[in-house]
């Protein structure tokens, strides 16, 4: 996997990224969308104990919980940063929510079938398009506190 | 300058005590001014974290004392709710909450710190979402998104019944049951337990709204709004709902072994591996007790109890003090990774 650091953050070139979420998109052959966190929204959820993830078949909108995440007795809920149907949902992760906490890059929570192609069009892909944003981003929660400097 | 609501409920029955702070939550709209709210619970019975097991909890026990199990949006453990509690929540706009779930605590519960050390309590946060007096933690809370609010729900303890408490508990064995409710007495108890005066929940109501007022705007006085009341409905129709109580985890595998946290950094562990069951409680950053059984071990079983006590927050570490007895030494580690995974 190609990757590109940003402010000590690893991540990966060949993924979108939704800056209101937090949540990156992997598209397979198929066009299905692969979601999982990126590491500013993992570390600011703490660290991850329990993972829940809404059924195969469910349609979630863009901006729509696919499943909760709970870190320190606090439950948020996993946005989906594209709409779609969940076509499955990582059995590994959901046995093991912990892996994320040491990689939350390679794990995906849930397949998403029936993306619309303009809904992916205003993520950031690429590191010219990605590293400006999460450098800012890192810069904004360091400010805030939110994550370690 | 801001305004606070506050909304006292008063004393209310068991479901409105967990569906007032979620409505609340769920109604509340972008740019709406927080909520302080407060109710006590008329009726006993056991709440339980979003994500838990419902096999942790002891359901023979619960139906013959009458105790409704209530599964909340929020996390934690199973807890045993009564009418010696005091509930407060503070609920915000998502957007006006800090973002980190430590800042989010430190943020939220510092004030219900400040109203117990306005209430005599040389009162702390322990770790990050306990709120303690020396070892004895008097308000447990948890917290989470609901809707487009935040909303941090805390207790404040005037009794506990530790033994109903270990008594709901599904558990291994009576040995893990004493152990539980040995380190409960220990490191849960009421404001009286923390040395503080005599205080009611009116006090301890009257410190709450001065401290969150300080924190968040001009306290003023409010009823729940015709929005509010129809949410707090919808909540009390889920959370009686069947499926809702067996949780979104239902069906899935048991992990392995038994967990059962006392208050921050302070469990017990269970696990069992080739036969060989070990119980060890944490205190901070050591195992402060061992046991160790098996058939087969005889006379070794002390001595690895004995090895066990001591660090526990570098698994090489328990590991090194085990490695002289071989396959049982490990076998005594297998058991116990799952429970300590979280100190490592």
């Amino acid at each position: 996997m190609v990757t590109f650091d940003v402010a000590g953050y690893e991540l990966a070139a060949d993924r979108r990224y939704d800056p209101a979420t937090h949540m990156w998109v992997d598209l397979d052959d198929d066009g299905n969308a692969l979601v999982g966190l990126d590491p500013l929204g993992r570390e600011t959820s703490g660290d991850v104990v329990a993972l829940s993830l809404h059924e195969p078949g469910t349609a979630v909108g863009r901006g729509e919980p696919f499943g909760d995440l709970e870190a320190a007795k606090f439950v948020g809920p996993l946005v989906a940063p594209v709409g779609g149907t969940i076509a499955a949902c990582n059995e590994t992760v959901l046995a093991d929510p912990g892996l994320l906490n040491a990689d939350a890059g390679t794990h995906w929570l849930v397949v998403l079938a029936g993306v619309d192609a303009a809904e992916l069009d205003g993520m950031l892909c690429g590191e010219a398009e990605v590293a400006p944003w999460f450098a800012a981003e890192v810069k904004r929660f360091r400010t805030q506190g939110a994550i370690a400097e | 300058m801001t305004r606070l609501r506050v909304v006292d409920a008063g004393t209310v029955g068991a479901l409105r005590s967990q569906a007032l702070w979620h409505g609340i939550a769920a109604a509340m709209k972008p740019g709406a001014a927080p909520v302080l709210s407060l109710c006590r619970p008329g009726a006993a019975y056991v709440s339980i974290g979003y994500h838990r097991r419902l096999d942790e909890i002891d359901g023979d026990v619960c139906r013959a004392e009458g105790l409704p199990v209530i599964r909340r949006q929020i996390g934690g453990g199973p807890v045993l709710i009564d009418a010696d509690q005091l509930f407060f929540g503070i609920t915000l706009p998502v957007r006006d909450a800090p973002a980190g779930v430590d800042r989010l605590y430190a943020r939220l519960l510092e004030p219900a710190a400040a109203a117990f050390r306005a209430l005599g309590l040389d009162a702390r946060l322990d770790g990050l979402n306990d709120i303690a007096v020396g070892d004895l933690k008097i308000s447990g809370t948890g917290a989470g998104q609901i809707g487009e609010a935040v909303v941090v729900v805390g207790n404040v303890i005037f009794g506990f019944d530790h033994e109903r408490m270990a008594r709901v508990l599904a558990l291994p064995d009576d040995a893990m049951r004493a152990e539980c409710l040995r380190l409960m007495r220990r490191h849960v108890g009421s404001l009286a337990d923390a040395g503080g005066r005599a205080v009611s929940a009116a006090d301890a109501t009257a410190a709450l709204r001065d401290a969150y007022g300080a924190a968040f705007g001009t306290p003023a006085d409010a009823a729940l709004s015709a929005e509010e009341e129809a949410a707090v409905a919808r909540w009390e129709t889920r959370l009686a709902d069947e499926r809702w109580t067996r949780g979104p985890r239902h069906g899935a595998p048991a992990p392995a072994g038994r967990r059962v946290k006392v208050r921050s950094d302070v469990f017990v562990v269970f696990g069992e591996e080739a036969g060989v069951r070990v119980l060890a409680s944490v205190v901070g950053d050591r195992i402060e007790r061992a046991a160790v059984g098996a058939p087969h071990l005889n006379g070794t079983a002390a001595a690895l109890q004995d090895a066990l006590v001591g660090p526990c927050i570098d698994p090489r570490a328990v590991a090194g003090r085990l490695a002289a007895f071989g396959d049982d030494g490990r076998d005594v580690l297998t058991a116990l990774a799952p429970g300590l995974e979280a100190r490592w």
